[in-house]
């Protein structure tokens, strides 16, 4: 599995990043796919992700509601089967 | 407008992080924002870089992706559905020795949720450390049968599917005939293997003296079971110890 660095990302800096890589937030913190004007669900999950709770991962911009099992999900099945 | 040189400069030469705290504090709008926000994407796209709001969780349970063990298993099973489950036993392990209550419950939960009871049984099987040994006789299963991944496959399923069957703990208060009686129990269900654990020294102590009784007795070599041994210690020092019972009848 390849090395991630994990970036510390104050509130503006992570709202930064999502824009730049396709993503609004709507009034109530939810994620939202600029190109469908929809909520962005959670590959994993299948849920909607909130922005506190959100992780952003390599790949093809894979964003995911954050909890142990979610990123063990995320290496095993976006990562390691790449290599 | 376009931009200026020096500003176009700055974003094409800081790495990512810099770049985002540069484009955030110098409150970049425009042209120049665009060409940030583009230059942010590409770095992006280099597959490097992640964001989540809990690092040293992530970071820990990546870290287990990398340890040989896991790879071992890896190698052997492949893309199996289990590694996940197996990734988060394992990172379970790490977690009780801190105590970290809440989020083992979180995680069996999250486990439950979507694999159910036998997901449960791969994070106990892993968390529990039966793994290991289960990793090694995979291994060298694989090595001295010339076996394919999908034979290994259905061994780690039957270890999976029958783990409380097939494992056998010892605590340090644990009672002679007890001891005894689960192994034997273990070996009249016929497994290809099972397993015995001890932890720390004590009962390593009562482990290994019950085993070497029957094996004296010859009990192994009737019931045509091989004995291995495997030695490992936990990150606070903890001896763990456990035998390895493999069926030799059937080669």
């Amino acid at each position: 599995m390849p090395d991630i660095i994990f970036m510390d990302l104050n509130k503006d800096e992570r709202e930064l990043l999502l824009d730049s890589l396709g993503f609004d937030i709507d009034g109530n913190g939810i994620i939202i796919e600029k190109c469908t004007n929809k909520p962005y669900m959670c590959p994993i999950t299948g849920k909607e992700v909130h922005f506190d709770n959100a992780s952003i991962l390599p790949g093809s911009t894979v964003v995911i509601n954050t909890s142990a099992y979610t990123l063990s999900e995320y290496f095993s099945k976006y990562l390691e089967r790449r290599e | 407008m376009s931009v200026p040189r020096e500003i176009i400069d700055k974003i094409f030469s800081l790495d990512l992080s810099d770049l985002i705290s540069y484009t955030v504090a110098a409150k970049l709008t425009g042209e120049a924002l665009a060409k940030a926000k583009k230059r942010i994407k590409d770095l992006w796209n280099q597959r490097k870089y992640g964001f989540t709001p809990s690092k040293e969780e992530a970071i820990g349970i990546s870290k287990i992706g990398k340890t040989e063990i896991y790879k071992r298993l890896k190698d052997c099973v492949g893309n199996h559905w289990s590694l996940n489950l197996i990734r988060l036993g394992m990172y379970i392990s790490e977690l009780s020795e801190g105590g970290k209550r809440e989020t083992i419950e979180r995680i069996r939960e999250d486990v439950h949720r979507k694999y159910h009871k036998t997901g449960i049984n791969v994070v106990n099987l892993a968390s529990t450390g039966t793994i290991f040994p289960a990793i090694q006789y995979l291994s060298d299963l694989k090595m001295r049968k010339n076996l394919d991944q999908q034979d290994i496959t259905k061994e780690l399923d039957t270890i999976t599917d029958e783990w409380k069957r097939i494992t056998v703990f010892v605590k340090k208060d644990s009672k002679k005939k007890d001891i005894i009686a689960k192994i034997n129990r273990c070996m009249n269900h016929r497994p290809s293997f099972f397993f015995v654990f001890s932890y720390g020294h004590l009962a390593k102590e009562k482990a290994t003296k019950n085993i070497a009784d029957l094996n004296n007795k010859g009990i192994f070599q009737r019931e045509g079971y091989m004995l291995y041994t495997y030695r490992r210690t936990d990150k606070v020092g903890t001896e763990i110890f456990n035998w390895s019972f493999e069926l030799v009848e059937r080669e």
